[in-house]
């Protein structure tokens, strides 16, 4: 659990805004490299991280987690130092209100977003949720000196730093999707390549929050006999009991969707299954509004598996996840990959 | 203006109906390129060859407009729209079909602004059948093409969007210095229905680097979307849009070029509506993708608004891209 703690740790503290994700290629290439044989990554700033197996022919398995997290972008710099700002994915406006942010410029800038006390609000106003155009952030700083700082266009994070709770939980913003990225590296840092049946190959991919394209740019470049997706999930949470959602805690799920492949979702089911691993299952019918949707049908098609993290509070700076489901996402990465696609498909 | 201006505008072409328009700009661009390709689509591609960087610029070159669905029994035209209709603005206006016949599009109830399924068109036929002689089914309409000098720098017309991006690709393919560069100005269809012509070309030529030229939304109207982007201020370089983020590192590039070469910008971030960058940027392995717009007031209504001057700065930094990025 020490590596899960504290790679997650670090890969939550870097900045990843959707469209943004090359600026922290230092530091996850100096992670990669101690588990893989290649690194390398794109223009649209997917990273590709490989490791091979022992056998010249073996397929290849493309694996994804995205590395990219919902924030904001500056619009405009404002009379008053105040700056105006627009999403980038699907941010959650209502737990935007004097929330703490940082501004990347030409230097990081802590900022707050200010909202108007209800002494002056407008009445109606004061229960309805302020859409992003009504918020600014205040960083202190004059507006020419904003102005000298910080370009048109700078990204934005909602800050939430990794925070410990009770019983192996842990919140923080960002663990969307890199919860997933941290279960792959645990996954590929103990796979032992006399075992592994394929050559691995690891996509960190850009921009899922803002279009899902990224992934399937790797997968167009790959070709690989097939694909697994990891993404997080609706964890079950107090007040939402009738959604149909996974729980934290106990385990990492597989998907079940029109969009991934059944005889391999199935496989890997019966697989697991058969060796006693604890699992979830959740049905998503159609779309499952993850990378899988695009990469499944890249190129003359992909066969994928989707697997979850359970996570609460999504899209928030408390993003909430259970360290023994990243931990159990990786183990059943490791069995799969043990296992031949074929005996996939025949199990 | 000058005459290829007023020729860019003046000739139609409805999304997935570029064939004139097409035919157009075909004469002009062969001038300028080592080749011509008109893909499956119907996209045209003006090559320059070189051993460079591959550079494929982009602008698209349909219009929004109306296709006939049906013609009822009191010979009025029932259509189908083609792309984002400003409602408000065709309300009584002038459209011309194809075939040059000229019609009113009307509203159902003249005291709203009408939904677009709501609109239909009076050729001023009595009877279905004085209709027939003149439209069929699948015959396209567009708002009647015009365009004229208002005020010093300030034209206005239809379609500026985009074939004001067409003039500056043009001028950009004519004017650009020699470069090793390996430059592709495509003239893509099918934009305004969802940026389905540029996917294909991109995937054909598998660009470096990928740069869109379109129209964005100018501020600073009483009726404009909040925006900083001004008429007059200058060639708009994109940051973002609904459909891209663009690569950090071209954004940075173009405002480089700009500064070098005293080319007057601004930066863009247009919060509704996409662009062919986005369709480039996702097409086969992805390339670096960066946009230059043209600053536009009163976009898809029937007289839209742009400064000349505003032309010029997008042209020098079409040149300035294609020689030095």
């Amino acid at each position: 659990m020490d590596f899960i703690k504290e790679s997650l740790k670090e890969l939550c503290s870097l900045m990843t805004v959707s469209g943004f994700e090359k600026k922290s290629r230092t530091r996850l290439f100096e992670i990669a490299r101690q588990y893989f044989d290649e690194v390398s990554e794109d223009s649209f700033g997917n990273f590709v991280f490989v490791k091979k197996s022992l056998n010249n022919n073996a397929p290849r398995l493309m694996i994804d987690a995205h590395f990219d997290m919902v924030g904001m972008m500056v619009t405009d710099i404002l009379e008053g130092g105040f700056l105006s700002v627009t999403n980038i994915g699907g941010l959650d406006t209502r737990i935007l209100p004097s929330a703490e942010v940082t501004v990347y410029s030409k230097r990081e800038i802590y900022g707050l977003i200010s909202s108007i006390p209800p002494h002056l609000s407008k009445s109606g106003s004061k229960s309805s949720v302020p859409t992003l155009e009504e918020l600014y952030i205040d960083t202190g700083y004059s507006v020419d000196e904003l102005k000298e700082l910080v370009p048109v266009g700078a990204p934005v994070v909602i800050n939430g730093e990794y925070t410990e709770l009770q019983n192996g939980f842990v919140a923080a913003a960002s663990l969307d999707d890199k919860a997933c990225v941290c279960a792959v590296f645990d996954a590929v840092r103990r796979i032992s390549a006399e075992e592994l049946k394929y050559d691995i190959y690891v996509t960190v991919s850009a921009q899922e929050e803002t279009g899902k394209c990224g992934a399937a740019l790797s997968a167009c470049r790959i070709r690989p006999q097939m694909a697994i997706i990891t993404d997080v999930n609706f964890g079950a949470i107090e007040g939402d009991k009738d959604y149909d959602s996974i729980v934290c805690g106990k385990g990492a799920s597989v998907d079940i969707s029109a969009l991934t492949d059944r005889k391999l979702t199935r496989g890997v089911m019966r697989l697991l299954d058969k060796e006693g691993v604890q699992y979830q299952r959740i049905c998503e019918p159609s779309y499952t509004y993850t990378n899988n949707d695009l990469v499944s049908v890249t190129g003359e098609g992909i066969p994928t598996v989707l697997m979850s993290i359970p996570l609460r509070s999504m899209h928030t700076p408390v993003e909430t996840v259970c360290l023994k489901d990243i931990r159990s996402l990786a183990d059943i990465l490791i069995r799969v990959a043990y296992t031949e696609k074929t005996d996939l498909e025949a199990i | 203006m000058t005459e290829l201006l007023k020729k860019l505008v003046l000739t139609s072409g409805v999304s997935g109906r570029e064939d004139k328009i097409r035919e157009v700009i075909k004469a002009e661009a062969e001038k300028y390129a080592d080749e011509i390709i008109i893909d499956p689509m119907g996209n045209l591609i003006a090559h320059k060859r070189g051993k460079g960087k591959k550079i494929m610029f982009a602008s698209h070159m349909d219009e929004i407009g109306y296709f006939v669905t049906f013609i009822d029994e009191k010979g009025l035209i029932r259509v189908g729209n083609v792309g984002g209709i400003n409602t408000l603005s065709a309300s009584y206006s002038e459209v011309v079909s194809e075939r040059g016949v000229c019609g009113v599009a009307l509203p159902s109830d003249s005291n709203e602004v009408p939904k677009v399924d709501a609109l239909c068109i009076d050729i001023g036929a009595r009877s279905k059948k004085q209709a027939e002689k003149r439209v069929s089914i699948g015959d396209y309409f567009v708002h009647a093409p015009h365009i004229k000098r208002l005020y010093g720098n300030i034209y206005t017309g239809r379609p500026l969007d985009n074939r004001i991006g067409c003039l500056v690709l043009l001028e950009a393919l004519k004017n650009v210095k020699p470069t090793d560069n390996d430059l592709y100005f495509v003239f893509t269809v099918q934009e305004e229905v969802g940026l389905r012509g540029a996917k294909p070309v991109a995937y054909r030529i598998e660009p470096d680097i990928g740069i869109a030229i379109d129209v964005t939304s100018a501020g600073g109207k009483p009726t404009s979307p909040k925006t900083k982007v001004k008429i007059g201020g200058g060639v708009a370089i994109k940051i973002k849009d609904a459909s891209v983020i663009c690569s950090y590192e071209i954004v940075e590039k173009m405002r480089e070029l700009c500064l070098d070469s005293n080319i007057k910008y601004q930066d863009e971030i247009l919060l509704k509506g996409g662009t062919d960058t986005g369709a480039i940027q996702t097409a086969k392995m992805g390339c670096l993708v960066g946009a230059l717009s043209i600053p536009t007031a009163y976009i898809h209504s029937t007289n839209e608004m742009i400064d000349i001057s505003d032309v010029k700065e997008a042209i020098k930094l079409t040149c300035a891209i294609a020689e030095r990025i």
